[in-house]
């Protein structure tokens, strides 16, 4: 198979990959930046809310990197 | 303080050419937010809270220019808009925001009793302290003998000619064999001693007897026949603390200008007011300065204090001084009074340095000639330690421990 097949190959499975939207993202997109930094009082009202959305993405940042670290760990395999 | 202009230049440092090119990279470098980022900004929206407090309580006008820094380099404008409003922070200006806000950095200047007696100075305020009373008279700390009040390398000649039997030698090989690194060896004669490492034992405390004075000098010839090494740190009697504070003084001053000189200067030296009154105005001023710097009465709070009259925290290995309006309007109202002193006493200094003999016989013939009777304050019935304690607002035990109920009922 020459490269570019390959390529192909890896983007038509990257294209299966279902799309994550993390909870986090949507919540820090509302919440209005002062000072250069998230707006005190808004983060206090959605501080539930944040909590649980920080611990989403830290339970996806393990899956992605458990994942990761399976495909590092797969041997090469000679082409048939 | 004490340590000359090359540690001033190190505490301020500025680009030769002009500032690198990679700090222009970093600003130019954008991209979308890493999760980490985003997750650590929204953990530590409270510390960034209590810093946009700080701001807007010292430095309301320039909030804007500090905040839309990147989070990096917000302490460093802070210093920087703070140092010309008020006065220039000794900053560690890499700090995150986070620890900046528990605690203003200060950097105390005041000769501590530590300080005073461990003589570790530049040679020209070491000169200079030679002519200056004792300042801790009456200290309680010169009240007890210190741990090993004595010498015991220097205990006469009639121990050093003496030759260890081979009875004497077994006794240490065993002694030390019997205990583990770090076990302490109490003898009941009075001294103990602590294993440090099969070669190596330190001499922690000794009573002031002459059998334990010649005992532990016969140890030391055993010792070093041996090849282990012992170590300890010479003391004094609360007699010769009391009596003879300034003879270690007069004594390394005399390694550097020579015993004539030394001789010259009265038993007690002279009182800051004296020093002033001859001196100020002539070519030694700042003479005067040191000797209100050595007794903590320059009326500075940053020359006068020493981190031993400071309240500390448990646990903390430094004081916390809060950053408070009125712990800045004292630094800062002091400001200008601390440079001026500061910059007579280097300039004195730096004089004595460039010829230490000759320049400090001068200055010692001249105090001589002046004829002021050396005034002689009753300094040992009248010390209050307590007049020495700084008093900027400093974080103390119990409100410590307050701020943590408060937060147990907040999380409750």
């Amino acid at each position: 198979m020459s490269q570019a097949e390959d390529i192909d190959r890896i983007v038509a499975a990257l294209r299966k990959v279902p799309e994550k939207k993390l909870l986090l993202i949507q919540l820090v997109n509302s919440i209005p930046i002062k000072n250069g930094e998230f707006d005190y009082l808004e983060v206090q009202n959605k501080k539930l809310a944040i909590n649980l959305a920080i611990q989403e993405t830290k339970v996806y940042g393990a899956h992605t990197m458990q994942a990761v670290e399976a495909l590092m760990a797969l041997k090469p395999k000679a082409e048939v | 303080m004490m340590r000359g202009p090359l540690v001033e230049e190190a505490h301020n440092p500025r680009p030769q050419d002009g500032w690198s090119l990679s700090l222009l990279a970093e600003m130019l470098q954008v991209g979308p937010p890493l999760l980490t980022g985003i997750i650590n900004a929204l953990n530590s929206i409270g510390d960034v809270q209590k810093f946009v407090n700080l701001v807007q309580l010292l430095l309301p006008e320039y909030e804007n220019e500090i905040m839309s820094a990147p989070r990096n380099k917000r302490v460093y404008k802070f210093c920087f808009y703070f140092g010309k409003k008020y006065y220039p922070l000794p900053a560690n200006t890499d700090c995150p925001p986070a620890e900046w806000v528990d605690g203003m950095p200060l950097e105390l200047m005041g000769l501590s009793y530590g300080g005073y007696h461990e003589l570790d100075m530049r040679p020209g305020y070491l000169l200079m302290l030679a002519l200056v009373v004792y300042p801790y008279e009456g200290d309680e700390r010169d009240a007890e003998d210190d741990s090993i009040p004595f010498n015991p390398a220097a205990w006469g000649n009639s121990v050093k000619k003496w030759k260890p039997a081979a009875a004497d030698i077994q006794w240490l090989k065993d002694m030390l064999s019997s205990l583990a690194v770090g076990a302490h060896w109490v003898a009941p004669m009075g001294f103990e001693i602590v294993k440090v490492s099969e070669k190596e034992f330190k001499l922690t405390n000794a009573a002031d007897t002459p059998d334990v004075k010649e005992v532990l000098a016969r140890t030391l010839i055993i010792a070093e026949k041996l090849g282990i090494k012992a170590t300890f740190t010479a003391g004094r009697t609360k007699e010769q603390k009391e009596t003879a504070a300034r003879i270690p003084l007069l004594d390394k001053v005399q390694d550097i200008v020579g015993a004539e000189t030394v001789r010259k200067i009265p038993k007690h030296g002279w009182e800051p007011e004296d020093l002033h009154k001859m001196t100020d105005g002539t070519r030694f001023e700042g003479v005067g300065d040191l000797a209100d710097w050595a007794c903590g009465q320059t009326g500075c709070t940053l020359l006068d204090c020493s981190y031993e009259d400071c309240q500390y925290v448990e646990g903390m290995a430094a004081p916390i001084f809060k950053w408070t309006k009125r712990n800045v309007d004292i630094l800062t109202s002091e400001w200008p009074k601390v440079q001026e002193i500061h910059a007579r006493i280097d300039k004195m200094a730096q004089w004595l340095e460039q010829d230490q003999a000759n320049h400090f016989w001068e200055l010692v013939n001249f105090l001589i000639n002046c004829k002021v009777k050396p005034t002689r304050k009753d300094r040992m019935n009248t010390y209050d330690r307590s007049e020495r304690l700084c008093q900027l607002d400093q974080a103390d035990e119990y409100e410590e421990e307050d701020e943590q109920e408060q937060e147990e009922v907040n999380i409750d």
